[in-house]
């Protein structure tokens, strides 16, 4: 054999030695058994492309989210209080429409106050040096409280036709949340992959001493994470608000943890450096089709919740094994 | 033409088979961590196999979004009709759009909506003459029981997001503006309709007014939770008074017990799931027609008052209710 003939070979042992690509691989592989044994159990009603469809709809809020949080979670931090400032965002948006703002212009500003909020957040734990857990924590309820009592604990309906269309609407066949979804995706993907700034998050989830002597400013990249993922986060509220017709104060409680199980799903590990939007997406999928394919066949609550339970208790234990491999 | 015949008897037959395909109904619980919720969840099982419908059921947890998430899929589970109990009126909103656009019918199981031609309106409980009914027991003992010279001060467990505690609270204090002659002082907390938020609510009260002498819990968890921090304080039995509302086998065994929980306001969930329940199987099936439901509007049902005369009737009446496992 020649050396010309070793190097391919060479580089496909390297892609399936990858732990990251194997994880990924395995949680795909994962998903479409779990749909296949959806559909068999539900005689074909889980895989019809409406069920499909709603499916993608009902994620592509987890999915807009979970694309921010995988940043942050690949510095190493966390955000617990996701589902807190969704139902912030909603209220936000729903009381700019009401003031005459422009539907598309609210939404806008609704993405640039929670990006603001979250520049709050990731400079104190930055600067501060504060855990980002406690931190996020303490906004998960600060969040929730401000959300409450600006709606005086009732939702706050919003009458725009227009604007419905981005909780309910469609393009053609597809739902427009799950476009939004995937075109957050694919930016989230690209600037995560292709350019210097997803370089550094890596870089500062890995190893932050050893950034930080690199050169690389990363107080300023705990900072971006968290502001990427309120902007991303007032969006998904918006979309959250479209589908309920109103800003509601209660929207979104328990959301963090259908989140982050996403994420650890997907392959992002709890303490950082490792992670991608791919994974976040099926990790997702899988939690979205699980909420679908046991309510479909008829499976009990208390069973549905020990379910969910232990898969994100396996996806753990796979991060943990992993790690170790690594 | 034999042959025609018998493909034609074949499709007859195919199509009688799928004419009487059982029924199928959604229901959208908000939670089974509650026996109110346990007993209509069993009302629904035994109505819908009396009536030989296939029920299938889904969970929110009282969040708006998994309410629109749960009649989705409900709806692509082969669901013709939803009886849905929304977290919230805009969720409600929501799943009526939903269910006109595919053509599913729409029951309302969670609390009074604006009425509409289009689904079932809500079926349940007078939660404000209930709250009410709670406000007159209460006068009632405070005038027979403490002496003039003691001061009355109530407290009342509050839930401010669900709209059936809050119409609970407000039958209850309006009642007692409008027919308490003594002077009396009167607080409120958020007990997050749990014994665990009562408890706290209560220890929190009580630390501003170690006074209190009655408590009204907008739901019996909580009246429960508030009573145990009363007891803790070193209140006792025949100075104070707890009421309940819902009829939870809890309340009623206190009840039966003696002490300070005297009296519990209960709803009938059994009663509103199997009417419920008729309602949907007889849309499906075309045994009614919807604007016959529409025109009958909001049912709401009287609210028992079970105290120490009649406990243990209704205690042994919910027994048989709680699912046997």
């Amino acid at each position: 054999m020649n050396i010309q003939d070793a190097a391919p070979k060479t580089a496909r042992r390297r892609w399936i030695a990858n732990p990251q690509i194997m994880q990924l691989l395995g949680v795909f592989v994962a998903l479409i058994v779990l749909g296949v044994f959806f559909s068999i159990a539900s005689k074909g009603r889980f895989s019809t492309p409406n069920n499909l469809l709603t499916v993608a709809r009902q994620v592509s809020i987890t999915v807009i989210v979970g694309i921010g949080v995988t940043f942050i979670m690949i510095t190493g931090n966390i955000d617990l209080a996701v589902g807190s400032y969704i139902a912030l965002s909603g209220i936000f948006l729903a009381n700019a429409i009401l003031l005459g703002v422009p539907w598309w212009l609210a939404v806008l500003l609704t993405m640039v106050a929670l990006g603001a909020l979250q520049l709050l957040v990731g400079a104190v734990i930055a600067k501060q040096r504060l855990t980002s857990l406690i931190v996020t924590l303490a906004m998960l309820s600060i969040a929730r409280g401000i959300a409450l009592s600006w709606a005086g604990g009732k939702p706050v309906y919003i009458e725009n036709a227009d604007f419905m269309k981005i909780g309910n609407g469609y393009w053609g066949p597809i739902p427009i949340p799950v476009i939004i979804a995937a075109c957050a995706l694919v930016i989230g993907q690209f600037v995560l992959r292709k350019t210097r700034f997803g370089r550094y998050v890596y870089a500062v989830g890995g190893n932050e001493e050893a950034a930080r002597s690199s050169g690389i400013n990363t107080d300023r990249i705990k900072i971006s994470v968290f502001v990427i993922s309120g902007c991303l986060t007032g969006l998904a509220g918006c979309v959250m608000a479209g589908r309920l017709f109103s800003g509601s104060p209660v929207a979104g409680q328990g959301f963090e943890l259908d989140v982050v199980a996403s994420i650890v799903i997907g392959g992002t590990s709890l303490n950082g450096g490792t992670g991608s939007m791919i994974g976040t997406l099926i990790g997702a999928f899988m939690v979205g089709a699980i909420n679908n394919g046991l309510t479909i066949l008829g499976v009990e609550y208390y069973y549905q919740l020990m379910a969910k339970g232990l898969i994100i208790f396996l996806a753990i234990l796979i991060d943990r094994w992993t790690k170790s491999v690594k | 033409m034999k042959k025609f015949l018998a493909v034609f008897l074949v499709l007859i037959v195919a199509a009688s088979f799928s004419l009487m395909a059982a029924p199928k109904v959604g229901v959208v619980q908000i939670t089974l961590e509650h026996e109110y919720q346990i007993i209509l969840h069993q009302g629904y099982i035994d109505k819908a196999k009396a009536m030989g419908a296939e029920v299938t059921f889904a969970i929110t947890e009282m969040s708006p979004e998994k309410t629109v998430t749960a009649a989705e899929n409900l709806i692509a589970g082969g669901a013709q009709a939803i009886i849905c109990a929304p977290g919230d009126p805009a969720s409600w909103e929501a799943v009526l759009a939903m269910c006109k656009e595919k053509g599913v019918y729409i029951l309302n199981d969670g609390s009074p909506q604006p009425e509409g031609p289009d689904h079932v309106a809500f079926i349940g409980t007078k939660s404000y003459s209930g709250g009410q009914k709670a406000g007159e027991f209460a006068v009632k003992w405070i005038n027979k029981s403490l002496p003039k010279s003691t001061k009355v001060v109530v407290a009342h467990l509050t839930l401010p997001t669900f709209t059936d505690c809050v119409q609970r609270n407000k039958g209850f204090e309006d009642y007692l503006k409008a027919n308490m002659k003594r002077p009396y002082e009167i607080y409120s907390e958020q007990g997050m309709g749990s014994r665990q938020g009562g408890l706290t609510a209560m220890e929190n009260l009580l630390q501003a007014h170690p006074d209190i002498n009655v408590l009204f819990g907008c739901n019996d968890d909580s009246a429960l939770g508030g009573m145990s921090a009363m007891m803790a304080a070193g209140k006792k039995d025949a100075e104070n008074l707890v009421i309940g509302f819902d009829g939870a086998l809890k309340g009623f065994e206190e009840i039966m017990k003696g002490g300070m929980f005297r009296c519990d306001i209960a709803q009938q969930p059994y009663l509103y799931a199997g009417m419920l329940m008729e309602r949907a199987v007889k849309l499906i099936t075309g045994k009614a027609k919807l604007a016959t439901y529409v025109k009958e509007g909001t049912i709401l049902i009287d609210t028992p008052v079970v105290t120490a005369a009649n406990a243990k009737e209704w205690y042994d009446k919910y027994a048989k209710l709680m699912p046997k496992k």
